[in-house]
């Protein structure tokens, strides 16, 4: 059972190239020297990322990691850190480090729901780090542990399938969150390449305005006894309770449409045709 | 928790969407007014007494029936953020192969429109129409000339599509590793080994009683028929779908088999249904298609030529051409992987009001489609029940096999199960054949494609359905592949070219169907 497959552990992330990552609106990165096409052009295939872990880049200098905030948490923007496996040169381990972008200040936030669209992970563990107000270096800590996104990392099974990630899945508490590390794992020899993406995080929207009622809503006076009707009328309760029943089931008939379908496959008893067409 | 919750109140949803334009929605309205002038029903508890009524008069019984039937047939709804694509097809590279495959069919029918002179549909004039409404119990005796006409396809230019598929994302380097594929499927998807396939057929046991083996004349029927006939019309008294399904896994007696599987594809023969099989008798007299000279082609080419199914040939004429106008077959390209094809009204190209499907239910025949129907017809004489009939099985199960997609039933998986188990359990016979340049698979498909139909005797290859309808999967097909090598090794290891293989397992008339998969599956020493 392929678990914890062999490479270094998380946090031992090493090198930064500076050519293998650039900060990008949406999900990508420019390659670098190695990773250059072979017409030399830096052309940046901005739908995978040109990456390859396993991979040394080479490091002209070493560019500080800018703290950049969140500012909309819908699309994240996401930084690469390559990871050298000390082993064979396997893809097997990768870290996507979200930290946000440049515009606005760093602010925490809690956390609802993580979707994205799996393709060919295998196993992902999720890292938060909190944000603390004093100056003490907040922990990592794990809040999701090798959850299983393909039960045979050999096989198609649940390789390109689209996954959400609720905060009750989550082993801590993800309210000020500032900081998310996703960790990829896909201990199969067989894949190319493997990642997530449309990656999107959803914070909990706000709490509805709390409402005060007005007293006598919510605290009825006690009624005074109704006068006694004549005796052949019916219970007036009883009748309003079972017109509301009936008024509910007229309101849900006219609710509801039917989806029946027309069955016609001509146009106006026309059916001369073009030939087929391609798209 | 929560998210199973909110899954299942969205799968109640979508069923009760799909069931609100249905017959059944509009008979049990109907029956719910008139269900008001009874004594029980009393108003204040409207909802509860019209429930209890319905439990009572068997109504709800078929409601039960149609959501099982909605279960089976359509799959679960998928992540809120996947797009409909990814409910037919979720590997993009499989839709993609899907999509240049269907290119190529639709190049090859407008070739032939343009090359033959003929349009893809034309009106009938009042005097054809005549003739046609006159001998339509009889088609198979007009003689068109078809001599130009080719099918579109064959189930061996498939294969080639088959073999070539390949994943952009997989490693197909030239050093052998352990996960190399030695056969002719280059993708690897999940598919069942012999425990799991255990696991899975556990009613074809040894220990438990089949139809197919325990009904042979040296068993006494005492011992497991009896008893069997008799459940089976217990279930059929019942009307319950599910335990239709539960009973046939172990066959069905021959004199229920037409009701049990009317009962598991939840088919009533409603006027209703009548009524439409007639609307689409009409369209087929008012219009002439070129799919319905594929079609007559098709029957001529491989119904009328085989021994059991010959007489069935105007049968097949009056289900296939109504088949081909039925628009209710496009509702199953919601979880198939193909597209149907689509035109332009002549002179309106490009104008969305005037886009239409062509054919109107979205399917292109192929070599051999017609066997598909043929065996249904020793079932159901009935012309609207048989078109019923074979319009579901279609929509269920037969689509799968000529499409490409991941699904474990589709004809991908099919193949890569039937390669695998040959792999696994006759290494020698599978390294012989594929040395003497004659791959298993090439031998098989066409087996598969056509569900065996045409190859096998017809009361076992309705036995095999029957698990088909049981199991409500595909994969005995290939269970049953790997099952027929097995039995023939000794001669397949004796042979030295392709052609003398296909001798070898050329004849499987008399084949047993249930010993085989019994053998294969329980009593192989692995």
């Amino acid at each position: 059972m392929p678990g914890r497959a062999g490479g270094p552990r998380p946090g031992a992330v090493v090198a930064v190239c500076h050519g293998c990552w650039h900060h990008v609106p949406h999900f990508g990165a420019l390659p670098c020297e190695r990773h250059r096409s072979p017409a030399g052009g830096r052309r940046a295939d901005l739908s995978r990322p040109a990456w390859r872990a396993g991979h040394r880049c080479h490091l002209p200098q070493r560019r500080s990691l800018r703290e950049m905030a969140f500012h909309h948490i819908g699309q994240a923007v996401l930084e690469l850190l390559t990871l050298r496996s000390t082993c064979l040169s396997l893809p097997k381990c990768c870290h996507l480090h979200l930290l946000g972008s440049s515009n606005s200040p760093v602010s925490a936030f809690q956390l609802q729901e993580i979707t994205f669209k799996n393709y060919y992970t295998a196993f992902l563990s999720i890292r938060v780090r909190q944000h603390t107000s004093a100056h003490t270096t907040a922990k990592w800590l794990t809040c999701l542990r090798d959850y299983c996104l393909m039960p045979d990392p050999h096989s198609e099974e649940g390789a390109q399938e689209y996954v959400s990630l609720f905060k009750h899945q989550m082993l801590c508490d993800m309210a000020r969150v500032s900081e998310l590390r996703l960790i990829l794992r896909q201990p199969s020899p067989l894949w190319l390449s493997f990642t997530v993406e449309e990656l999107q995080i959803y914070q909990q929207g706000p709490k509805s305005p709390s409402m005060t009622f007005p007293k006598w809503l919510s605290h009825p006076v006690p009624c005074e006894q109704p006068a006694l009707l004549c005796e052949s009328l019916p219970d007036p309760s009883r009748v309003s309770s079972e017109v509301q029943q009936m008024w509910a089931l007229t309101e849900m008939i006219r609710a509801s449409h039917t989806s029946a379908r027309i069955g016609r496959f001509d146009v106006d008893g026309c059916y001369d045709l073009n030939l087929l067409s391609y798209t | 928790m929560l998210q199973e919750e909110s899954d299942l109140s969205l799968i109640i949803a979508q069923i009760v969407q799909k069931l609100k334009g249905s017959n059944l929605y509009s008979q049990l309205e109907r029956q719910a007014w008139a269900s008001l002038q009874r004594p029980e029903i009393k108003l204040e508890s409207l909802k509860e007494d019209i429930k209890e009524f319905f439990k009572i008069s068997g109504w709800e019984k078929k409601l039960q029936n149609a959501v099982y039937s909605e279960l089976s047939v359509f799959p679960l709804p998928s992540h809120p953020a996947a797009p409909p694509e990814h409910l037919k097809e979720p590997l993009v590279y499989m839709r993609k192969a899907q999509g240049s495959w269907e290119k190529r069919i639709l190049k090859s029918l407008n070739s032939m429109c343009t090359e033959l002179s003929i349009p893809l549909a034309r009106k009938r004039p009042v005097g054809e129409q005549k003739e046609l409404l006159n001998k339509w119990n009889e088609m198979g005796t007009d003689e068109p000339d078809l001599s130009l006409f080719r099918p579109v396809y064959a189930p061996k230019d498939f294969l080639e599509v088959l073999i070539n598929l390949r994943n952009p994302n997989y490693e197909n380097g030239d050093s052998l590793s352990f996960r190399t594929h030695l056969g002719l499927i280059q993708i690897p998807l999940k598919v069942k080994d012999i425990p799991e396939l255990k696991e899975c057929f556990v009613e074809l046991g040894l220990n438990t009683g089949q139809l197919g083996i325990d009904d042979s004349t040296q068993v006494p029927p005492e011992l497991f028929e009896n008893e069997h006939v008799r459940i089976g019309q217990k279930v059929l008294a019942e009307q319950d779908s599910a335990a239709a399904q539960q009973y046939i896994r172990q066959g069905s007696p021959t004199a229920l088999r037409a009701e049990l599987w009317a009962l598991i594809l939840n088919i009533s023969s409603e006027p209703e249904d009548v009524l439409y099989y007639e609307q689409l008798k009409t369209n087929v007299i008012q219009h002439d298609l070129l799919v319905d000279s594929l079609i007559y082609k098709d029957v001529k080419l491989t119904a009328s030529n085989d021994d059991y199914y010959f007489v069935f040939e105007d049968y097949l004429y009056q289900v296939l051409l109504c088949f081909s106008r039925d628009t209710s077959v496009l509702s199953h390209f919601a979880y198939n992987s193909a597209s149907p094809p689509k035109s332009y009204i002549r002179g309106k190209l490009g104008l969305e009001e005037y886009a239409v499907f062509y054919p109107p239910n979205g399917v292109i025949p192929f070599h051999g489609f017609s066997m598909y129907v043929a065996p249904l017809c020793f079932l159901y004489h009935e012309p609207s029940k048989l078109y019923q009939i074979f319009r579901e099985m279609y929509v269920r199960f037969f689509f799968r096999l000529h499409s490409i997609s991941s699904h474990p039933s589709g004809i991908v998986s099919l193949c890569l199960l039937f390669e695998t188990l040959l792999q696994t359990y006759l290494p020698q016979l599978f390294y012989h054949l594929r040395e003497i340049g004659a791959q298993p698979l090439r031998i098989s498909f066409k087996w598969m494609v056509r569900a065996f139909s045409g190859y096998l005797a017809t009361d076992q290859l309705l036995l095999l359905w029957d698990r088909i309808l049981g199991y409500n999967s595909l994969e005995i097909l290939a269970v049953l592949a790997a099952a027929v090598f097995a039995f023939r090794a000794v001669n397949l290891m004796e042979v030295t070219s392709l052609a003398a293989a296909e001798a070898v397992l050329a004849d499987l008339s008399t084949l047993k169907v249930m010993p085989l998969l019994q053998i294969f599956l329980f009593a192989t020493v692995t």
